[in-house]
């Protein structure tokens, strides 16, 4: 994980294509009023979520919407959604690979994996495929050590795999086939569909 | 809460309980070097620079977020070489991605990381690796430049905007090394009280935009000064270098201001400096200004005077609000013993008999509230004015109450102000209906209700006076022009006589004849509206650092007025738009060029004292009036600053009073319809502001404010093109739909050009106004 | 080596049974059921004289820190620490993905222990999987009348909310993850006052990690004296620990506390992959510790044990490195790590791991120096003890025990380039 020492500029603003749908502020309102009166500020990373599902990135018109629904300034919901890596400043991908590079995946494997799939793809770590099929980034332990090398896409889970299976099944992705059953049995599905089931919105309670 | 003692590097101390050990240690002359720490805002303990020593504790503990025990043994830096080292350890870190600016950096010179690192770090550094670094300077608002690089992620900042400004424009974004301040891109760092984070930033992360690169501290003269660009009363360090102002700082007074003060104050000095300046006398030829001098000046003026066929009813002078206490008083006395009249008024806002009665009081010293009545009262009430924009540390030491006390705040009157985010409750009225909703608060506890200039004029401020009386209530006049108090205190009213005398009480006129070797007039004198209404009959109108073709009230239709006098003669700083229509001009002090003395909405005197020499042949009024005075043969009226001084010093002295009911006029009935409402703006077009382009730059888009249910009324949606008429005129804006505009009211601001509310409005009780939508 | 070391199964013991996961399979929350009829004191003391210590890391005995909720300011909360994200950590994904109700049941006595009508459970953003399990479990919970307005119907009002995490490891100390609850940045809050007094929503609050509250139902029902007969006196009960790394069987194992290292990494996991020798392990996952050696393998898995030993047990989570690992690219890859997650509030912690980390990619790097090798030990000093939360003292362990004992891994680093020259 290698620090990046080139100057950096600042926090960039990206719109969106598209605006948010009703069904946004349907559901905005939905998860607002799970928390106690006054503390609607707690449905703050829910609803970042919610607007990840419909842009695939945190999207300037998401920070304002928030920022008008929970009476926070942009600053504010920017300085909460720069510090959480879950949420993404640019587009991602339909399929997004995050790969742990911590010593007992690194042990089986897992940095050949990143250097492979950089090259199959194109792409840096941290970037997305122009036909934004993919994303890869480097994370940080997802605790399935016992199941080195640990990758997931859209946050299911692939473990045990070889460096060559892994590189294959992010080739099919990129195909355009849909990801195999993950190490617990699920397929997972497209980001913006998992990034809704992260806000919470559609838990039964 | 008993006292606590405890022992700080060997020496006792003791506190009161709840003191942090860092304020303990200072009590000492202990100085424990830190960053993020502000006696005025919450600890956040994330520097780790005050690290000391505790004994019993097995960390070390940071002085700044550890409260004080009884038998606690403290040791610093001082004795301690773990926390010495711990000290030195830390500023190792802060300079790891610290650059080597400081050549180059506005801070160097009067820098705590400096000093501290000087003091208690390293001789070098062992880093050798890269620093991270940041694109910079980034422009954050006009005003503020912000340098991350620098930055130590103290949040002095950030906490400031959130709890004291209640502006979270800047926030921190980003996380570990790249964890920074920043902006939301296109929202820039806009706030009435931007540039106090420049001041309290312990680096050289926030700096000036109007102030960089300009000096060094030991390059600079500081003069400690007061603020006349609103009535707040603050204290400023005002710096000059080879005789140009180069930057305000905020003085330090607990009782007024803490530390802060607004941007106006701070930034909005350089129309002092702009060559729009008059530098000498300008005799009117034609349409254009010729230059005299001043013996010519003295002398036409002299001869007009001289020949005013009837002094009583052909000579005025209006302004003074504006200026010192010692000007203001050689306005009144000018007025009364050179031109023998009481036409003399630094008010033009229209007068009404039961207000000034109460002013009288509050000029003869009855006691009225001040910054400790906020500070203390269980309830404060403000009637008739958005304090952010009238007075904002006023504004600032409410927020504080609510905040940290949990005050009440009721607001009232035709807009919901931001008080509303320390949970003020807002009672909507329509202008001139805010007396009876204060007579129908029920209220326990001390309150304080603090009464602006928007209740003036049609009784509402009388109603109030004698509420506030009946009640129990302290009673706060928050004045709009910097020295509205202390002008009329000086006499600048025409029923007043200096020190709050009745012309009517002849107690009071015979001390004054006494001093002045003349006696007042008798005749009761007309106020500053009805003076200009009635200008075309004026041989003489003298108007002192006033400008109310700009900002009174429409209806006295000032400019046609100023036109309409025979012989207008303007003293004042820039040519104004009242300057521009008078036939003499002439040149007076900014007020960093003079020294005298302010009164603030408290009733607090504080020294204005001279940082510049004055531009060109300017002088200060007083002494202007002084030379008139003598040329007219009234060789008692004081000619030097001294003098006069002396002469209003024995005037206000042991002027205390009682307050009393007055008695009330009977108001008009309420209009039905739209009215009008005029909001006076911090940031205006007013000529003060002059030649500080960025300062202006950070006020708001002039806009015409509807409550939504009256623009659905008018089929105007958000953004349309707006139309507001009254008799005194038209005017177009971009609307806004806000739900904390009254129903009924329209508000649009005073002065913000291309919308000038006080063009529209009526001098007395509320404006009709018609509201239609422009179609494109 | 021990060929007859077998684990103890009580919070494992379901596992076996993909049919456990569900409400059917799990039983009928009996514990909770018992816990409804008794007062709320009885229970906390049953907890406290289970003397159960917290599994999240510290230790901190579970009675305790019930009892410490004051009783007259309400509402009060019960929160679950299931921000799982230390390097080599596993157990708590693998206890919710596997039995979610002994969870559920655990929080819910809690809350009836400190009077508590609401339990918030902190899921990683990460794991996807475990938050739909929970998310089903929840609703079973419901459906069945465990939560709900009554209880079991006792009348006892159980509310129980799932909220997500999105990816900051800092979140899993305890008031950062207050604070990202309540929609902030997760940095850590000033103390005092403590989340007993003044935590989630600024109310009366306790937090406890996944294991620990697992651990509830069975004190409940098996009672305190049967959990302290299990483990040692200090550290009674059983332990997951999270083998992986170069081993040949990596899992998480339940055993009792004090069982030996060597019996489960040589024991259960079947030893150091292909046969080859142990150069080093973490007694407790990245976080907290400095690394121990093959000579450390005897020493017993409990929280004083480890301490005595020189290290912490922190989570249990064992990284076995074999022979051919290069220690310098461990704390490389550790330390960065930190600097990645630091939060950025404290000086220490936000540029000392900066520090620590740009200067081991530099040894990484083979471009390392003599001197640097103390100045690294002497910023870990100015770090350590000095920052705002414990996130920076755990930073600097990796850096300073590999400088301690594989002195050698980076003197061969030192250079002026060519990369390791110990792994590829």
């Amino acid at each position: 994980m290698r620090f990046d020492t080139s100057m950096m500029g600042v926090p960039s603003v990206t719109f969106a294509t598209t605006p948010l749908s009703a069904r946004f502020f349907e559901d905005a309102a939905k998860l607002i009023a799970r928390y106690p009166d006054g503390e609607s500020r707690a449905a703050l990373l829910p609803l970042l979520y919610l607007v990840q599902s419909e842009h695939g990135f945190v999207s300037s018109q998401g920070i304002t919407a928030i920022s008008k629904l929970l009476g926070l300034t942009r600053a504010e919901i920017a300085g909460v959604a720069s510090f959480y890596t879950m949420f993404k400043r640019t587009p991602q991908g339909t399929w997004l690979i995050s790969v742990c590079t911590q010593p007992s995946c690194a042990f089986a494997g897992a940095n050949e994996i990143i250097t492979k799939l950089q090259e199959l793809l194109g792409i840096s770590c941290g970037a997305t495929t122009p036909d934004q099929m993919i994303s890869i980034e480097e994370v940080e332990c997802l605790c399935a050590c016992d199941g080195a090398p640990v990758f997931s896409v859209n946050y299911e889970t692939y473990e045990g795999m070889s460096v060559d299976d892994a590189v294959a099944l992010v080739g099919g992705l990129r195909d355009g086939a849909t990801p195999p059953a993950g190490a617990r049995g699920d397929v997972p599905a497209d980001f913006k569909t998992v990034s809704r089931r992260m806000s919470g919105v559609e838990a039964p309670r | 809460m008993s006292d606590v003692t405890l022992t700080i590097d060997g020496r006792s101390v003791t506190v009161p309980a709840g003191t942090l050990v860092i304020r303990a240690a200072e009590k000492l002359g202990i100085y424990v070097p830190r960053f993020c720490d502000h006696p005025l805002l919450d600890p956040v303990g994330a520097c780790r620079q005050c690290i000391v020593e505790v004994e019993g504790q097995r960390k070390p503990l940071t002085a700044c977020t550890t409260t004080v025990a009884d038998g606690m043994i403290v040791k610093t830096q001082m004795s301690s070489p773990m926390a010495a080292d711990a000290q030195e350890g830390v500023l190792e870190l802060l300079l790891i991605n610290h650059p080597l600016d400081c050549p180059m950096c506005d801070k160097g010179g009067e820098c705590p990381l400096q000093d501290q690192a000087l003091a208690y770090g390293p001789d070098g550094s062992r880093f050798i690796d890269t620093k991270r670094r940041f694109t910079k300077p980034v422009a954050i608002s006009p005003l503020v430049k912000l340098d991350r690089e620098r930055c130590v992620l103290c949040a002095r900042c950030t906490r400031f905007s959130e709890q004291i400004a209640g502006d979270p424009f800047i926030e921190l974004l980003e996380r570990g090394a790249l964890e920074q301040v920043a902006i939301y891109e296109d929202e820039p760092y806009v706030s009435e009280f931007s540039g106090n984070v420049i001041q309290i930033c312990p680096v050289g992360a926030l700096t000036s935009s109007t102030f960089r690169f300009k000096a060094r501290p030991f390059d600079m003269t500081t003069t400690v000064s007061t603020c006349n660009r609103c009535a707040s009363g603050c204290t400023l360090l005002v710096q000059e270098r080879r005789g140009d102002l180069v930057r305000i700082l905020s003085g330090t007074n607990a009782q007024t201001q803490d530390e802060w003060i607004c941007d106006k104050g701070r930034f909005g000095y350089a129309y002092s400096q702009s060559a729009e300046r008059i530098t000498e006398p300008l005799m009117r030829k034609g349409d254009s200004f010729v230059p005299i001098s001043w013996a010519e000046a003295i002398a036409t003026i002299s001869d007009r005077v001289r020949g005013a066929r009837d002094a009583r009813e052909g000579l005025a002078a209006i302004g003074g609000a504006q200026l010192c206490d010692e000007d203001a008083y050689a306005l009144s006395r000018f007025a009364r013993v050179v031109l023998g009249t009481n036409d003399v008024d630094a008010w033009f806002g229209g007068a009404s008999g039961a207000d000034d009665a109460v002013l009288q009081q509050i000029a003869a010293g009855a006691p009225t509230a001040g910054f400790a009545e906020i500070d203390a009262a269980a309830t404060i009430v403000v009637a008739g004015m958005d304090l952010r924009e009238v007075s904002p540390i006023v504004h600032l030491r409410v927020r504080k109450a609510a905040r940290n006390r949990g005050a009440r705040i009721i607001e009232i009157g035709p807009r919901r102000s931001r008080l509303s985010e320390m949970g003020a409750e807002w009672i909507p009225t329509r202008p001139g209906g805010e007396a009876s909703a204060l007579e129908a608060l029920q209220l326990e506890g001390s309150t304080v209700v603090l009464v602006g200039d928007q209740l003036r004029g049609d009784g509402s401020f009388a109603s109030a006076w004698n509420l506030a009386l009946e009640r129990g209530w302290s009673f706060g006049w928050v004045p709009r022009k910097a020295n509205a108090r202390g002008a009329l205190a000086a006499g600048c009213a025409p029923g007043v006589l200096p020190g709050g005398r009745s012309i009517l009480d002849d107690a009071g006129r015979a001390e004054v004849q006494r001093l002045w070797n003349a006696p007042p007039p008798a005749r009761a004198g007309r106020d500053g509206a009805t003076i200009l209404r009635d200008a075309a009959n004026l041989e003489v109108l003298f108007i002192l650092g006033a400008d109310p073709v700009a900002d009174a009230a429409g209806s006295v239709r000032a400019g046609a007025a100023v036109d309409a006098a025979a012989f207008v003669v303007a003293i004042d700083v820039l040519l104004t738009e009242t300057a521009r229509r008078a036939d003499l001009i002439l040149p007076a002090t900014a007020t960093y060029e003079r020294a005298g003395t302010l009164t603030s909405w408290e009733g607090r005197r504080q020294p204005v004292r001279a940082s510049v020499s004055p531009a060109g042949l300017a002088q200060d009024d007083r002494l202007i009036l002084g030379q008139i005075a003598a040329e007219l043969g009234h060789t008692s009226f004081p000619t030097t600053r001294a003098a006069l001084s002396a002469e209003l010093e024995r005037l206000l002295a042991a002027r205390t009073g009682e307050g009393a009911r007055v008695e009330l006029e009977a108001r008009d009935a309420d209009t039905s319809g739209l009215v009008l409402h005029v909001a006076p703006r911090l940031l205006d077009d007013g000529a003060m502001m002059h030649g500080s382009s960025a300062l202006a730059r950070t006020g708001s888009v002039p806009r015409i404010e509807l409550n939504p249910a009256d623009a659905a009324a008018a089929g105007i949606a958000e953004g349309d093109r707006a139309a507001i008429e009254t008799v005194h005129g038209r005017a177009t804006a971009e609307a806004v739909l806000d739900a904390r505009v009254a129903p009924g009211v329209i508000v649009v601001p005073a002065q913000r050009a291309p919308l000038d509310g006080v063009d529209l409005i009526n001098v007395n009780g509320r404006t009709s106004v018609k509201l239609s939508k422009v179609d494109a | 080596m021990s060929a007859t070391i077998v684990e103890t199964k009580v919070l494992t013991k379901r596992w076996d049974d993909a049919a456990n996961v569900s409400l059917g399979g799990y039983g009928g929350y009996t514990a909770l059921k018992e816990a409804l009829s008794m007062a709320p004191d009885e229970i906390i003391a049953i907890v406290k004289d289970s003397n159960l210590r917290g599994r999240g890391g510290a230790g901190f005995p579970t009675g305790m820190k019930w009892s410490f909720i004051p009783k007259d300011r309400r509402p009060s909360y019960i929160v679950c620490n299931f921000d799982e994200g230390e390097p080599g950590t596993f157990k708590d994904r693998e206890l919710v993905e596997r039995d979610p109700h002994q969870l559920l049941e655990g929080m819910a006595i809690a809350s009836v222990a400190i009077g508590s009508n609401a339990m918030y459970l902190y899921c990683r953003g990460e794991f996807a999987y475990a938050a739909r399990i929970l998310e089903r479990a929840i609703a079973e919970c419901y459906e069945a009348g465990i939560f709900g307005t009554s209880s079991m119907g006792s009348g006892y009002a159980l509310d129980c909310i799932l909220v997500r995490g999105a990816g900051a490891y800092i979140c899993g100390e305890e008031t950062a993850l207050l604070e990202s609850i309540e929609g902030k940045r997760g940095q850590p809050r000033l103390r005092p006052p403590f989340p007993a007094t003044h935590g989630l929503f600024n109310k009366p609050t306790v937090v406890n990690n996944v294991e620990t509250f697992a651990c509830v139902p069975h004190i409940l029902l098996n009672g305190a004296d049967w959990f302290k007969g299990i483990g040692t006196e200090k550290a009674p009960g059983t332990k997951l620990f999270c083998i992986s790394g170069d081993v040949e069987r990596p899992g998480n194992y339940e055993v009792p506390f004090g069982t030996s290292a060597r019996d489960l990494i040589e024991g259960l996991a079947g030893g150091v992959k292909g046969g080859k020798a142990l150069k080093a392990f973490t007694p407790g996952g990245a976080s907290s510790t400095p690394f121990f050696g093959p000579d450390k393998l005897d020493v017993g898995m409990d929280w004083e044990s480890v301490q005595a030993a020189g290290s912490l047990l922190g989570t249990g989570a064992i990284v076995v490195f074999d022979e051919t690992r290069c220690m310098v690219r461990a704390a490389w890859r550790y330390t960065a790590f930190y600097a990645h997650e630091s939060c950025g509030k404290c000086t220490p912690c936000r540029e000392g791991t900066y520090w620590l980390r740009e200067a081991l990619e530099r040894f990484e790097d083979r471009r390392g120096r003599k001197e640097d090798l103390d100045t690294l030990l002497d910023v870990a000093g100015n770090i350590i003890g000095r920052s705002f939360c414990a996130l920076g003292d755990f930073s600097i362990a990796p850096v300073t025990s590999t400088i301690a004992n594989w002195r050698k891994d980076y003197e061969a680093h030192i250079g002026t380039g060519g990369g390791c020259p110990i792994e590829s």
